[in-house]
Parts: structure tokens; C-alpha cells; sequence
């Protein structure tokens, strides 16, 4: 008997021994990676400050310089630095709601700079309306630099201040935050709402993102009944079933939509979901989500498909430029053409079920956002001499054809495109065909299920 | 004394359990990594695998396996060697080449967006999956976001399921679909930044956005 009390009492030390140890361990496992990850926090919040620092610097240098040489390379220094900071600020444990408009200023510094910059390449001075943005953009630096440094002090006060951050963070701020860290990042981000925002012409301002569909300018407004007949319209229908078509809702982006849904027969398996534009009833995108089993049908069959999909419902002359195999369907991506030109900013993508050569997608947001009747210009310099531009080391294979390409946010150029190759590399090159500048030169990287067939 | 012995028989089997290694170039059960994608996917394909294209070759990519070998006249030994890898169409496996490539998008890529797919939407249809594909498209052209894929993902409590480690499940074929869908430039949001499941308690803040549509079990917005 008394046996047994011992070696009980052995047996529940020996378990109480264990899990101490393991506890102890644990809490020092879980400490040392606390601290592992408060040190890379405070790491990137110091590079931020540092580069946010360098920024102000540089604005204000490159509102005295006046050669270009100077010019350019400070520029190109700004948006090195905001690229920089942007990449440490979204290092550190912020969500959007704390951190969306400091990322956004940052961006946008770094892409006007970058505007800023080619503009000089080019020989075009630095206007006085430059100069008022360079300004402003100088003033919202030093005022998120003066942010900084105070924060850097609140850093240095508590250890635990990121680790704080984290925890309020993921507390999705349900309540409102009574800690430190957290309102010192609301304040900041706060301070950066207060300026206006700006507009230039860099790559993603956002304001001056197209908001005005070309291609439905100038037409009716449909109903939703008119909108469910468009519907069943866009649907590559089999003969001899009924299909059904049901407005389900509306959608409120880029291009208000009703979002329509048609079902073949009653099979709910096999619905299509569409949007159709409240303008004009055109078809903005469309997926059905059925199963594709197996493969029945070779990849140009399936192009010639889509092209007929396309001429069927009226997109006119279009041209074949990539395609993707994803699963047992491919979708195959088009560009307009006015006049045997290709206009690149016109996409259109149609997806084939390749078991029995079904169009199961499209999307025609691209076309519809910009296609027009362009006034297109005529070429000044001939092939033979846009050819001549082409950096002599890559072999050019081939091209010398005409396009449209998009340049920015809103601009188009009239270019010649070349294909070339340096060593195992594949090169688009894009020569605009007013003033021979290369204005473009892009790099073919082959990806598994990915062919261009242009 | 028999306590301690099951305490220390215990301690014993969980130390006992090692790591498997992965094996390059012969694949069989057990293996796991990049080549077994690559088998999975070419025999999804094919019609042989219907499982998760997960990287681990388990019960069901060896049961496909032997069909295909059934099937083209090879040995069935359920182990993918030289003579399989030949008919699959994989004489070499195609380790991911290591080269700089600007904004480009390649399979890494592809297999982290299928990631978050999998792990914010995997109940949902597949217009929900490519639509939540398509917000993270949208967030790397927006000001406002990283750049790239991998950084629109890694923000800090940007997706729940990357910081609770759901994503980290198992990938399904559509997944990876939707994926490949929304990297191609299906946009079902017209254009969103945000989504968020209106049935469970989230962030007041993310309410006052612009909503654009509801998707499935998801409202998403500008």
C-alpha cells in the first residue's frame, strides 16, 4: 500500500517537473520571439524615419537645382527613397485604416518624381505648376517628418510598443483605442487626410483613372428586363434548351451593372453569372462555374471558338495576342484593330471549355472602358529607320508592324513593334513611330500554360 | 511506476518524429515538393487526379498514378521514375527558374495568390474565389497598397486567414483556377480593394468604404 502512495507521488512530481519545464521553455520561446519581431519592427520604423528624412532633403534640393543632370538624378534619388519607405512602412503591423494615406503619399511622391524625371530626360524643363507640387509635396514631408520623430520618442519610452501596436491591431479596433501606439499612428494618418489631394500625371493617381466608359458613351440606359434578355444574348446557348435568365442584383463599380444569372433548364449546376452595364446593356463580364472534366479539343479549335464568339456579338476585327491554359479551359486574350493596326489598350479576354468547346467567360472591361473610332496618326518615320533606333546587340526577329500602345493613365502612341532576342531572352521593343524614341521595351517571360501568339 | 513509463514512452514518440526527406528525381509515396505539383497538375489534367494539387504525394496521387501507368502500358508500381515522368510529358522537372523579372507574375506567384484564395474562400463558388483573386490584383495597381503580390499578401493583418495560418491548408484545383483567372484580368468587382463577410463582426471602419457588390458570402467595395 504504501508502495503505491510513493510511487504516485513520484509519478505526479515527474509530471509536474515535465510540464514546468516545458512551460518555461515555452514562455522563454515565446519571449525571444517577441522581442525578435519588436526588433525588426523598430528596424523598419527607423529606416522609414530615416528615409522620410532624406525625403524632405531631396524635395527641397530639387526645388533649387536647376540643371537637368542635377535635376534628374534627384529626382530619381525621391522616388528611390519613397519606394523605400513605402516597403518599411508596410513592414510594420498596420492595417489600412491606420497606415492607407501615409502609403498613398508616399507613392505618390515617388511616382511624381518619377513623372518629374522623364520629363527632364526628355529636354522638357520644370514648369512653375511642378514647382507649386513640388512645394506642396515638400510641405506634407515635413509634416509627416515632424510626426515621425515624435513617435520615435514615444519608441524609445516603451519596449513594448509595437508589441502593443500588434495586439490593439488585431483587435480590429472594435472599441476606440485608448493606447498609445495606436492613436499616434491614427493621428498621423489623420494628418495626411488633411492636405488635398493632388493631381499629376503620374502612373496611379487615382482620381484620374478613367471613370467614363468610351465605349457606351452616348447610350440609353436599359431596363432590368431588357438587361436579362441582353443577357441570355451573351450566352453560347445549346439548341433545344430552355434557359432562364433572373436580374439577382446590381453592381456599383467602374461600370454600374446589373448582375444577371441564367440557368440552363433548371440545372443550377450549370449557371452563368453575368454583368450587363445599366448603360448600353452591354456584357461587362460573364463565368460559369460548371466543371470542366476532360480535354476534347485542341487549342485552335478553341481560338477559332472565341473568334466567332467575338463576331457574333459584334466586336468587329479583333486579333489573337496570348492565351492561358488553366485547368481543361483556355483563355484567350484579343486586341482591336482599326485599319490593320493593333490597339492594345482594346482587350478582350473569352474563356473555352475545352471538352466541348463552350465559351464558359468573358471579360470586356478594358474595350468597353476604352474602345473608340480613333483619329489614328499617321507614322512619320518608316520602319527601316524605327529599326535603326533598336539597340544594335539584340537580334531582331521579326515585327515592324504598327500598334496603339497605352502610355500612362490616358495617353496612346502610335509605335512599331519588333520582336528580338539577347542570348535566350525574348524583347518586345516599341519604337514610337512620330519621333523614333523608344518608348517601351518589354520582356517575354514564358510561364508554364502561358504562349503568346502574336 | 507505470505513469512515469507512459510519460517517458510519450516524450519518447514525440521526439520520435523525425522529418521525411523529399526525394528529386524518383517520386513515390511520401515524397512531397515542387515536382509532385507538377505531377498532380499534369495528371489533374489529364483526368487521372481529382484530389488537391497539395505537393504531397499521398493515397490518391498513388492510386493515379498506377492508372496512368495501367493506361500507357508502363510498369504499376505507383512510383513515378524516368519511363513515368516521359509519358506525363516531364522528362526533366522544371525546378522554378531564379530570375529577376520586374513586375512579372509567375507560378510563385500563382500559388500564393491560390493560397489566400483557398483560405478567405474556399466554400465559395468559383466566381467567389476569383473575385477575392481579383481584389488582390487590385490592390497591387492601387496607391495606396504594395506593388506586388507577395506584399498586397504579407501586410500585416491584411488577410485573416495568412495570420491565423489557414491559408496554409491544402490547395484545391480551383484555387488554383480562380487564380490563374484573376491574374489573367477577370475582374467580377469591378474594381474592389476590400472584401469582408457581412454575417461575422468586423471592423466598424470597413463599413464606411463604398460597397460595390455582394459575391457569394462576400461584400466587397472600393
Amino acid at each position: 500500500m504504501r508502495k503505491w502512495i510513493i510511487l504516485s507521488v513520484v509519478a505526479s512530481l515527474l509530471v509536474v517537473a515535465a510540464t514546468g519545464t516545458w512551460g518555461y521553455s515555452q514562455r522563454q520561446a515565446n519571449r525571444d520571439l517577441e522581442n525578435y519581431l519588436n526588433n525588426k519592427y523598430q528596424r523598419a520604423f527607423y529606416d522609414m524615419t530615416g528615409q522620410v528624412q532624406n525625403l524632405e532633403v531631396l524635395l527641397s534640393k530639387s526645388m533649387v537645382a536647376t540643371d537637368p543632370r542635377l535635376d534628374s538624378s534627384l529626382f530619381m534619388d525621391i522616388r528611390q527613397q519613397a519606394a523605400f519607405a513605402q516597403s518599411n512602412l508596410g513592414q510594420l503591423p498596420l492595417n489600412d485604416a491606420l497606415a492607407g494615406r501615409t502609403a498613398k503619399f508616399l507613392t505618390q511622391v515617388g511616382d511624381y518624381a518619377g513623372s518629374l524625371a522623364s520629363q527632364v530626360n526628355k529636354g522638357e524643363a520644370i514648369d512653375s505648376q511642378n514647382w507649386d507640387t513640388l512645394n506642396s509635396l515638400y510641405q506634407q514631408s515635413m509634416e509627416l517628418n515632424r510626426e515621425l520623430q515624435g513617435m520615435q520618442y514615444n519608441i524609445a519610452q516603451n519596449n513594448f510598443y509595437f508589441g502593443e501596436l500588434v495586439r490593439q491591431v488585431r483587435k480590429n479596433l472594435q472599441k476606440n483605442p485608448d493606447n498609445l501606439a495606436v492613436t499616434d499612428f491614427q493621428a498621423l494618418d489623420k494628418r495626411m487626410q488633411q492636405y488635398p489631394s493632388l493631381i499629376y500625371d503620374g502612373p496611379f493617381s487615382e482620381h484620374l483613372e478613367r471613370t467614363d466608359p468610351r465605349d457606351l458613351s452616348g447610350l440609353a440606359d436599359v431596363s432590368p428586363d431588357e438587361a436579362q434578355n441582353r443577357a441570355l444574348s451573351y450566352i453560347d446557348r445549346k439548341p433545344g434548351v430552355e434557359y432562364s435568365a433572373a436580374v439577382t442584383g446590381t453592381a456599383q463599380g467602374r461600370i454600374p451593372a446589373y448582375r444577371v444569372e441564367v440557368t440552363p433548364g433548371g440545372d443550377s449546376a450549370d449557371t452563368t453569372v453575368l454583368d450587363i452595364s445599366k448603360k448600353g446593356g452591354k456584357l461587362i463580364w460573364a463565368l460559369n462555374s460548371r466543371p470542366v472534366t476532360n480535354q476534347a479539343l485542341d487549342i485552335n479549335a478553341a481560338r477559332q471558338k472565341a473568334l466567332k464568339y467575338l463576331k457574333d456579338h459584334g466586336f468587329g476585327d479583333m486579333n489573337a495576342t496570348y492565351f492561358t491554359l488553366h485547368g481543361n479551359s483556355a483563355t484567350f486574350n484579343f486586341a482591336a484593330a482599326q485599319n490593320n493596326i493593333v490597339i492594345y489598350p482594346d482587350l478582350v479576354k473569352v474563356t473555352v471549355a475545352l471538352d466541348n468547346g463552350e465559351i464558359t467567360g468573358a471579360e470586356t472591361s478594358g474595350y468597353l472602358m476604352s474602345h473608340r473610332t480613333r483619329d489614328l496618326p499617321r507614322a512619320k518615320i518608316t520602319p527601316e529607320h524605327a529599326r535603326g533606333s533598336i539597340n544594335p546587340r539584340l537580334q531582331v526577329s521579326g515585327g515592324g508592324k504598327l500598334v496603339l500602345i497605352p502610355v500612362g493613365v490616358d495617353d496612346e502612341k502610335l509605335a512599331y513593334e519588333f520582336q528580338g532576342k539577347l542570348g535566350e531572352d525574348t524583347y518586345l521593343v516599341y519604337i514610337n513611330a512620330d519621333d523614333g524614341r523608344e518608348e517601351n521595351v518589354l520582356k517575354l517571360i514564358e510561364t508554364p500554360g502561358g504562349t503568346l501568339t502574336m | 511506476m507505470c505513469a512515469a513509463c507512459l510519460l517517458i514512452l510519450f516524450i519518447a514518440v514525440v521526439l520520435m518524429q523525425g522529418r521525411q526527406a523529399a526525394e528529386a528525381e524518383v517520386l513515390y509515396w511520401g515524397s512531397s515538393g515542387d515536382e509532385v505539383f507538377q505531377v498532380q497538375q499534369k495528371l489533374s489534367q489529364w483526368g487521372y487526379y481529382n484530389g488537391p494539387l497539395d505537393s504531397y504525394y499521398g493515397y490518391e496521387t498513388y492510386q493515379s498514378v498506377q492508372n496512368f501507368q495501367r493506361n500507357n502500358g508502363l510498369p504499376e508500381d505507383g512510383v513515378v521514375g524516368g519511363a513515368t515522368l516521359a509519358a506525363l510529358g516531364l522528362s526533366r522537372l522544371e525546378a522554378t527558374p531564379a530570375v529577376s523579372r520586374g513586375v512579372a507574375t509567375d507560378r510563385g506567384d500563382i500559388s500564393l495568390l491560390a493560397r489566400v484564395i483557398e483560405g478567405e474562400a474556399a466554400d465559395e463558388p468559383l466566381l467567389g474565389k476569383v473575385a477575392v483573386g481579383a481584389v488582390i490584383m487590385n490592390r497591387t495597381k492601387s496607391a495606396s497598397f504594395p506593388r506586388t503580390i507577395s506584399g498586397v499578401i504579407f501586410q500585416d493583418s491584411a488577410f485573416e486567414s495568412i495570420s491565423n495560418g489557414q491559408a496554409y491548408r491544402p490547395l484545391s484545383q480551383a484555387s488554383v483556377e480562380a487564380a490563374q483567372m484573376a491574374m489573367g484580368g477577370y475582374d467580377p468587382t469591378g474594381g474592389a480593394i476590400f472584401f469582408w463577410n457581412p454575417y461575422k463582426p468586423v471592423n466598424s471602419w470597413i463599413w464606411t468604404r463604398n460597397i460595390i457588390t455582394q459575391i457569394g458570402n462576400h461584400v466587397f467595395a472600393q
